[in-house]
């Protein structure tokens, strides 16, 4: 299996509808990975390689709401379909709120099944990136000194030289200095990549 | 002495032979020890020669008499042996007198002396021997024969006291037979130089013939005592039952009474009564009757027994009921009337009530007699059946049943008179009756025997039923109905874990169809993925079956069926229903199911609705609670007064102190969209059941609820 491949994970506790989901999934050329419950999924720490979860909401032991709150807390998690036989409005709300992808009630059609797996898979991979982005950017802001973190927050904030110096309370020829080490140690060319990087650290 | 006393003793009552028969004995043993007495003490032959003739003639006088009285007092004897033993015993006595000197001998040509017990008797010295004694020995046979032979008749057949008789007389008058034959036998022989004494065992068998005697002397006396104990003890019992004892003796015209049936009668004291006057007492329109009955009970001897009033002052009337004997003497001649009377005026009072209970009862009343023809019937039966009371008296009862019950009837009614008593008809039957346009009614009949003067009557008290079955109906109609409203009701709160359990397989088989889809645009197409496809989907198809047949079969409306059942099934049934919900609402299920319960019997469905009902209370009370105290427990066992027994307990809020029973009243409930008819309806299917189902507090908190149902009966295999 290549693992660079993304994986959708099936968790139902039913058999028989994750046979037939996963045999879907798989002859529409996915990878799959089924668990009969939400500890075996837990454990097998999925978010490892990119893909995306499919999730019964109703479960005996923990259910699909406390799994999709504990996965949140792991380092890549995935974006999770929920899938419920019966689904109300306050619970699809909850899940929604917490960043659920989907929503859908079973039986499901491929016609939507498909598509919201699509979209997943297309959120981990931008997700993914998005944070090795930010993992990169706020590694460079690591080396930044106290005093560096304060000059890049009063550029990005658009403020001259002079101003900075003033609110810093220094001469303007320390804070170019100061400047110089900020966007060599953050890897910018300009002030708008610096403002951009900041925004990333940001989110 | 004891002689004359018992001649004494015949003489007074010439039918006591075996008295007689005693003296006769006595004679014979008086004469005996006279003439042996002489024999020992005479010195000449000749003197010795002419007592021992004599000694043969009274000892074959005293045989006579000791058969005699076997022969009287044991009443078994052979008559004909009796005869025989008699009549050898005195040919004997005939040789005895005809040849040589005695029976025994022929010559007696001297006497020595010897001594005999400390005394000086003569003995035979020199003598010859007299065939004829052979005679004389083969008479002795004939009598043992005889005794024997009676002793052993009355010992098989007689009683207790009888058996130790034939033993004591028997006994000894075989034993005296075979020593005086034996002793004086010996003695003529030669073999013992001895006198003859046969007077010595003659006189032991005189001594347990005065023994017999004396006893029956004895015992009379005691029966008389006891005769007369009992003659008080009857007189007091009539006196205390207020009848009236009389003797009329017809040669003398006289009526002898008590003073409770002069009382009765209206006669003084010590005044004199004869028939006429009797028959002044009595109640002129019954004398003519009265006189018939007694004239023809004389007439024929017989018994009779009649009813007739008194006048007694003030114009009262007095019933009585009166039953003789007639009493005859040896030549038929009817000499006197004995009976008793007593008042019957209540009875009779009673009975003149009777037809108006009857006829005033609000039930149909019809009494029958032992032949099954109709007596009487009330107003209330001619309006239920349709038939004028004319149309009916006279009538077989069959003919106010259906034409199909009316032979197995006869045969009951047969039964019914060999042992009547009150109690309802066709117990655990259906009953019908025929009206007079044929049309069919339900009935209870209960069943009452009456003893009259024209043998046991039955009465029949028939109850018209229809109105009472047709509310029956509607009450277990509506009960069927609030019961299903109530399961759909109940169904609409498990609405979610329906759907979850029927769109689980349901989703199962659209994912495996569109992935078949894809699997066929295959190049080239994965058969053996759509092979297993196609199973799968069939096996998912069947659950999805299953899930609505249950729901179906829970939501039907039914009426209550009573089948055989497995309380554990019904628990594994229930489950499957709500599971989903439990999962769903997060509580937690322990199932302690007992194994090897035998069955109850009753409605599945009615069941299962009210153990449904149980579990969804529980978890309903259990929302509040933090998740791990949300444990429904579900239990089965056999209780010590085997009843099978299922309880459901929660960790709840409980139940509020005294109010365990109000729970199952219809309207109550502690839940806020609650109907109130839950438990109510859960009481009903139970109680219908002849189970009891009530709740309780759990120490650790919660409540419990139990239900308890009767086991089955055996049913025999066929």
């Amino acid at each position: 299996m290549n693992s660079a491949n993304p994986t959708v994970h099936i968790v139902d506790d039913d058999a028989s509808f994750r046979n037939a989901v996963s045999r879907l999934l798989r002859a529409a050329g996915h990878q799959v990975q089924c668990y009969p419950s939400s500890a075996e999924f837990l454990a097998a720490k999925p978010g490892a390689v990119p893909g995306c979860v499919l999730l019964d909401l109703h479960m005996p032991g923990t259910s699909g709401l406390e799994v999709q709150e504990a996965f949140a807390q792991t380092e890549n998690p995935l974006p999770i379909i929920f899938l419920t036989g019966h689904g109300d409005i306050p619970t699809s709300v909850r899940a929604m709120r917490e960043g659920a992808e989907d929503f859908l009630t079973k039986p499901v059609k491929k016609d939507a099944l498909f598509p919201a797996i699509e979209r997943a898979l297309a959120r981990d991979a931008r997700e993914r990136i998005e944070r090795a982005l930010r993992r990169e950017v706020s590694a460079r802001y690591e080396t930044l000194t106290a005093r560096e973190r304060e000059v890049m927050a009063l550029v990005v904030a658009g403020n001259l030289n002079k101003q900075i110096a003033s609110d810093l309370g220094t001469v303007e020829r320390t804070v170019k200095a100061h400047r110089a080490q900020v966007m060599e140690k953050m890897q910018v060319t300009s002030v708008a990549d610096l403002v951009r990087a900041s925004d990333i650290l940001s989110r | 002495m004891m002689m004359l006393m018992f001649l004494l003793v015949w003489s007074r009552d010439r039918s006591s032979w075996e008295n007689l028969c005693f003296s006769i004995t006595v004679f014979g043993v008086v004469g005996l020890m006279a003439f042996e007495m002489v024999s020992m003490h005479t010195e000449s032959p000749e003197v010795y020669g002419g007592a021992a003739k004599w000694t043969h003639l009274v000892y074959a006088i005293g045989v006579a008499g000791a058969l005699g009285f076997v022969h009287f007092y044991f009443g078994t004897s052979k008559r004909w042996l009796l005869g025989l033993a008699i009549g050898l015993r005195f040919l004997a006595v005939v040789a005895n007198f005809t040849t040589g000197q005695c029976l025994h001998l022929k010559y007696i040509h001297s006497l020595q002396k010897t001594t005999f017990l400390g005394e000086q008797v003569s003995v035979l010295g020199d003598w010859e021997i007299n065939r004829w004694v052979l005679l004389g020995q083969f008479a002795s046979l004939v009598q043992l024969w005889y005794v024997v032979d009676a002793s052993i008749r009355l010992w098989r057949t007689g009683s207790a006291d009888d058996k130790k008789r034939a033993v004591v007389v028997g006994g000894t008058l075989a034993v005296f037979i075979i020593a005086a034959s034996g002793q004086s036998g010996l003695v003529a022989a030669g073999v013992l130089k001895m006198p003859f004494i046969v007077s010595i065992p003659f006189f032991g068998l005189a001594l347990a013939m005065c023994y017999e005697l004396s006893r029956d002397v004895l015992r009379s006396a005691r029966l008389s005592r006891e005769l007369q104990e009992s003659e008080r003890r009857m007189a007091l019992a009539a006196g205390a039952a207020n009848l009236g004892i009389w003797i009329r003796d017809l040669v003398k015209n006289e009526i002898w009474a008590t003073d409770q049936w002069r009382g009765l009668l209206g006669f003084e004291k010590l005044e004199q009564i004869n028939f006429d006057g009797y028959l002044k007492k009595v109640h002129p329109k019954d004398r003519e009757n009265l006189n018939r009955v007694l004239s023809k009970a004389i007439e024929s001897k017989g018994h009779y027994e009649t009813e007739y009033r008194v006048v007694i002052p003030e114009d009262r009337i007095r019933w009585i009921a009166s039953r003789g004997q007639v009493e005859s003497n040896k030549d038929g001649k009817p000499l006197l009337v004995r009976g008793v009377s007593m008042d019957i005026t209540a009875l009779k009072q009673a009975e003149e009530k009777f037809p108006l209970v009857v006829e005033a009862s609000p039930n149909g009343i019809v009494l029958v007699n032992s032949d099954g023809e109709i007596v009487l019937v009330n107003a209330e039966t001619e309006k239920l059946f349709g038939y004028g009371r004319e149309e009916l008296i006279g009538q077989v009862a069959e003919m106010l049943m259906p034409e199909r019950f009316r032979v197995a009837h006869q045969g009951h009614r047969a039964g019914y008179f060999a042992l009547p008593a009150a109690r309802p008809m066709g117990t655990g039957m259906e009953l019908f009756a025929l009206r007079k346009n044929g049309v069919e009614f339900p009935i209870e009949i209960g069943l009452s025997p009456i003893q009259t003067k024209e043998g046991t009557l039955v009465l029949a008290a028939i109850v018209d039923i229809t109105a009472r079955i047709q509310s029956e109906f509607e009450i277990q109609h509506q009960r069927a109905e609030l019961a299903h409203v109530a399961r759909v009701s109940t169904m609409g709160e498990l609405a979610a874990s329906v759907a979850h359990e029927l769109n689980q397989p349901l989703g199962a088989i659209l994912a495996n169809a569109e992935a078949a889809d894809l699997f066929l645009s295959q190049d080239p197409p994965a058969l053996s993925e759509l092979r297993d496809i196609l199973a799968d989907i069939r096996r998912d198809d069947e659950r999805a079956s299953e899930v609505i047949r249950r729901m179906r079969a829970l939501l039907r409306k039914h009426e209550m069926e009573n089948l055989p059942l497995e309380i554990n099934s019904v628990v594994e049934d229930v489950l499957q229903v709500v599971s989903g919900d439990i999962a769903l609402r997060k509580m937690s299920l322990g199932v302690d199911l007992a194994p090897g319960l035998p069955k109850t019997t009753g409605d599945r469905i009615h069941l299962q609705q009210v153990l449904l009902n149980l579990i969804i209370n529980g978890m309903d009370a259990m929302v509040d609670q933090p998740r791990e105290r949300r444990r429904i427990a579900i239990r089965t066992r056999l209780g010590a007064d085997r009843m099978i027994e299922l309880s459901v307990s929660d960790l709840g809020h409980g139940i509020e102190v005294g109010k365990s029973e109000r729970l199952f009243e219809p309207f109550f409930t502690s839940k806020p969209n609650g109907m109130g008819m839950g438990l109510s309806i859960a009481r009903t299917i139970v109680q219908a059941h002849h189970g009891r189902i009530w709740a309780e507090s759990n120490s650790n908190g919660g409540a419990t609820f139990r239900v308890t149902l009767p086991v089955a009966p055996a049913i025999a295999k066929l």
